[in-house]
């Protein structure tokens, strides 16, 4: 496995959380995920990585989607949370929060 | 339980291993005992479990999307076909590139999933499993009796046909659609047969519409290549009369181009994949939104197509955060479901 791989395993799996936080302020569809993603230049993701994860997310049960009438076009799929989902993002935001105080106690440079 | 137990029933657990990666895996295993003074299984976990975090470490997840094996950035496959790789690789919408790693052997192949979404017949996350249980069961039905169709046709012609057909026809063609090459007319039953085969693939009892859709779109494309070289051989035979000889037709102005029927039914057989899966998707599309009830007119003050939705309507912070319940589409008053 090269570096790149190992990036973007470390990604994936901060991505997933990223997901479920934004879903967390309001439902939103899939091109928007990826859009609002890519406003934090470290979480940009492709729609090729996001919606895979969403799939993955609906299938465990952390999302709910519904299909809304779309200006253009046919009806999109709509994703937002469900409890397991604000359940998950609750376990998942303080093992973040330890976990990234942790690395950077251990990443800072020592003077 | 010695070293020696412990080590055996590690090794046995890693046969996925590369012999190199489970060597060194063993040796280090045996340093770790020599240190530990034994096999703790409190330190270490039961020999599987460690197995278990010794293949996590040392084998890279399986991506059904990726081959085995890419030499000089080749992809090359040598693993029997599976479902859902046959699914990944032949019909994902939620990959967008359009070229995957063919099921079997080297190189590439059409993800006509990429194909749908980039002719806007789908979006990426249409296809999940609540659209595919949705398919109507006639679609289901007709779909698979695509292949069957065109290969029974074109067995049909050639029957028809057979008593005509002189004993040597064309099996190969120049770049101009030009025979270059003669055999046996049994060959052109063999031409059939690979159109056969998969259509009778199609019709096997496999779990999921989304697996029973794609071969049933692989099988109807290969019908219509099967069924297009036929009839670019039979065109040959008819058009040059009575069988001319090997050799002849190298130099002969007159000998037409029926070859070219072969590539140019390519786009064809595409389109007939596209449509064999991508048609009854989108029939149990619809079904899941007349059921959720989108299909109708409802929101119809939505906003633009600028990315603008339910998630606009204040997602950064202006919102109370503490508010329960929450609504996540203050536009929509309730849940359809």
């Amino acid at each position: 496995m090269g570096r790149d791989d190992r990036v973007a395993q470390l990604r994936k799996g901060v991505l997933e959380l990223a997901i479920l936080a934004i879903l967390d302020r309001g439902e939103a569809y899939g091109v928007q995920l990826v859009e609002l993603l890519g406003r934090h230049p470290g979480l940009a993701a492709t729609a090729g990585t996001v919606y895979p994860l969403l799939a993955r997310l609906d299938k465990a049960g952390a999302v709910h989607t519904r299909w809304l009438e779309s200006p253009s076009g046919p009806p999109r799929k709509y994703y937002r949370l469900s409890a397991d989902g604000r359940a998950s993002l609750r376990a998942s935001t303080a093992s973040w929060r330890e976990l990234s105080r942790a690395m950077n106690e251990l990443l800072e440079v020592q003077p | 339980m010695n070293d020696d137990d412990f080590i055996a029933r590690v090794r046995a657990q890693l046969t996925g291993l590369s012999s190199a990666d489970r060597q060194r895996a063993l040796d280090d295993l045996a340093d770790a005992l020599v240190e530990l003074g034994g096999p703790d299984q409190a330190v270490l976990g039961a020999p599987e479990e460690y197995a278990r975090a010794v293949r996590d470490a040392l084998t890279e997840p399986d991506d059904p999307a990726r081959a085995r094996w890419t030499p000089l950035g080749l992809p090359v496959e040598v693993r029997v076909p599976d479902d859902a790789r046959l699914l990944a690789r032949s019909f994902d919408p939620r990959n967008p590139a359009l070229l995957s790693p063919r099921l079997f052997g080297g190189g590439w192949a059409v993800n006509w999933g990429a194909v749908a979404v980039r002719l806007h017949l789908l979006r990426p996350d249409d296809v999940d499993e609540e659209v595919l249980a949705a398919v109507p069961r006639t679609a289901m039905i007709a779909a698979r009796a695509v292949p069957l169709a065109v290969s029974a046709a074109a067995l049909g012609v050639l029957a028809a046909r057979w008593r005509s057909v002189p004993d040597r026809v064309p099996t190969g063609w120049s770049v101009g659609g030009r025979p270059n090459a003669w055999g046996g007319r049994g060959s052109l039953v063999a031409t059939a047969v690979v159109g056969v085969v998969p259509a009778l693939w199609a019709q096997l009892p496999v779990p999921g519409n989304g697996e029973r859709l794609v071969r049933s779109g692989r099988a109807a494309s290969a019908a219509v290549l099967s069924a297009a070289s036929l009839a670019a051989t039979l065109a040959a035979v008819r058009d040059a009369g009575p069988g001319p000889m090997p050799g002849t037709g190298a130099h002969g102005t007159q000998v037409p181009r029926t070859g070219l029927l072969v590539p140019a039914s390519l786009p064809l057989a595409g389109a007939t994949m596209l449509a064999v899966v991508v048609l009854p998707v989108r029939a149990g599309l619809r079904a899941v939104w007349r059921a959720r009830g989108a299909a109708g007119d409802a929101g119809s003050q939505r906003a633009d197509a600028q990315g603008r939705g339910p998630h606009d309507d204040g997602p950064d912070g202006a919102r109370s955060r503490s508010t329960e319940p929450r609504s996540n589409d203050p536009r929509q008053g309730g849940d359809p479901r």
